[in-house]
């Protein structure tokens, strides 16, 4: 689906992607980790041009994404989840994930609450429907969310760290609902500091660091047998020396 | 003090006719304050160039003007300058213009209030900038703009007392008229007071109640948002 050639952004004199150069495939399942303030997000986000590379190519099933023109087309088909959530405050769980079809697609009221309704027996929050999204808990907010992108049905969603803002006893409810679109065939790349669903689901991991991509691989490679210091180093650090063997 | 009931019981009818015209005027003048307010707040949000620097010096000039003196620029300014304006334009064009100034802040502190990742969460669901402004922030902004749009909303239909001078029949201009007929001050004076009480007493009941709907009903929260 995408392809991406010598990716660069920067922020001013701030260079945060230097050069990321790889290829995402359709059904593929893509976890990228690293430490903080190594361009993970921010490479997530010149993926649906929510931020505008500063240099090198993005190709979107063969089509250069080059102007404002195309980022239209292009969110319709790779969908978005943000760490806080970023839901609709002044609309109930229902019309939070009926309004993008309703007004970016023009799908008639009945049809977009079908999919709405649907979509939240999926996430497990039929029952939710007429809540605010400030009457639910993080884990629940973020299935929402979750149905929010599906609503728009996508090709690929890409998740910036779904999990990071969650108290700890909510994050497998999320990522529950990630293993099931995964076995449904959606395609995803993954933000994520869950090491344990990097493994356990990903067809391949991505570490990056400064910037760059240091190492990619079968998860049981980057796991096992990381091949650069680097990799290594941030493992030890993030699983305390626990081994995945 | 001894009020002459026969004095008020005549003319009070004169009162309701100048009431009618008031709020005829104020009503055409809020909504069309209201209109170039979210137009204004809207380009200076969007930091639109040349038009919204126009816009930031519009506001200034008008928020710190009085409404009189803007009626007498109107009014006898004009014509100096060959533009003839009947005296109710020129009390709608006053009223439109110093309310689109006042509505302009109010609509910009509501706008200014919905955060970034608002805005980036529609972008990411593929609306358009239109979309957003229309679909996402408009509505949003609202919520936070309905107490100062309130408050601007009695603001200018008291502001309207100062018609008279554009000789518009209104209800300053029928209390100015039967004092000096009939020197009738306490009376004439009386009935203006109670005139602005049931224009203005409903308004503000109305603003309240909107202003707590708001706050409480406030998108499943419980408490003071």
């Amino acid at each position: 689906m995408f392809n991406i050639f010598d990716l660069k952004k920067n922020y001013g004199k701030t260079e945060v992607l230097k050069s990321i150069t790889m290829r995402i495939d359709d059904g593929e399942v893509i976890c990228i980790i690293g430490p903080s303030g190594s361009g993970k997000s921010t490479f997530l986000r010149c993926l649906n041009l929510l931020e505008e590379p500063t240099g090198g190519q993005i190709y979107y099933n063969g089509t250069i994404l080059d102007n404002k023109l195309d980022s239209k087309r292009l969110r319709r088909e790779v969908g978005m989840v943000f760490q806080k959530f970023n839901l609709f405050p002044m609309f109930t769980v229902l019309k939070n994930v009926m309004y993008a079809p309703m007004h970016v697609k023009h799908t008639a009221r009945k049809d977009a609450e079908e999919i709405a309704r649907n979509l939240l027996e999926k996430v497990g929050l039929a029952d939710k429907a007429d809540s605010y999204p400030s009457q639910l808990s993080g884990g629940q907010q973020q299935r929402v969310a979750i149905a929010r992108a599906l609503a728009m049905q996508p090709k690929m969603l890409l998740f910036d760290e779904p999990t990071s803002a969650l108290d700890p006893e909510l994050v497998s409810e999320v990522l529950t609902v990630m293993k099931n679109l995964r076995k449904d065939g959606m395609s995803m790349v993954v933000v994520t500091h869950e090491m344990g669903f990097a493994r356990d689901v990903s067809d391949r991991v991505v570490f990056m660091d400064k910037g760059y991509i240091v190492e990619e691989g079968l998860p049981a490679e980057i796991f096992n047998h990381p091949k650069q210091e680097r990799t290594q180093q941030f493992l030890n650090r993030v699983l305390g020396g626990v081994s995945y063997e | 003090m001894h009020l002459d009931l026969l004095f008020i019981q005549k003319f009070a009818p004169m009162y309701a006719k100048a009431a009618v015209i008031t709020v005829q005027l104020a009503c055409t003048g809020i909504v069309m304050a209201i209109l170039t307010g979210l137009l204004v707040s809207i380009v200076r949000y969007r930091k639109i160039p040349v038009l919204s620097q126009l816009f930031f010096a519009y506001v200034q000039l008008f928020r710190n003007t009085p409404l009189l003196v803007q009626l007498f620029f109107l009014y006898f300014g004009l014509p100096k300058l060959g533009i003839h304006i009947s005296g109710p334009a020129c009390a709608i064009a006053g009223l439109t213009l110093l309310g689109g100034s006042y509505m302009a802040e109010a609509f910009r502190a509501g706008l200014s209030s919905v955060s970034k990742s608002q805005i980036e969460a529609a972008e990411a669901l593929g609306f358009s900038h239109m979309q957003i402004m229309r679909y996402v922030i408009v509505p949003q902004a609202l919520a936070v703009s309905i107490p100062p749009l309130c408050a601007n909303v009695i603001f200018l239909i008291k502001e309207t007392s100062v018609f008279s001078v554009v000789a518009l029949s209104d209800l300053v201009y029928v209390a100015k008229d039967l004092i000096g007929l009939y020197y009738k001050t306490d009376e004439a004076l009386l009935l203006l007071v109670i005139s602005y009480l049931i224009i203005l007493l409903p308004v503000s009941l109305l603003a309240s109640l909107l202003e707590r709907r708001i706050r409480y009903a406030g998108f499943g929260n419980t408490g003071i948002v």
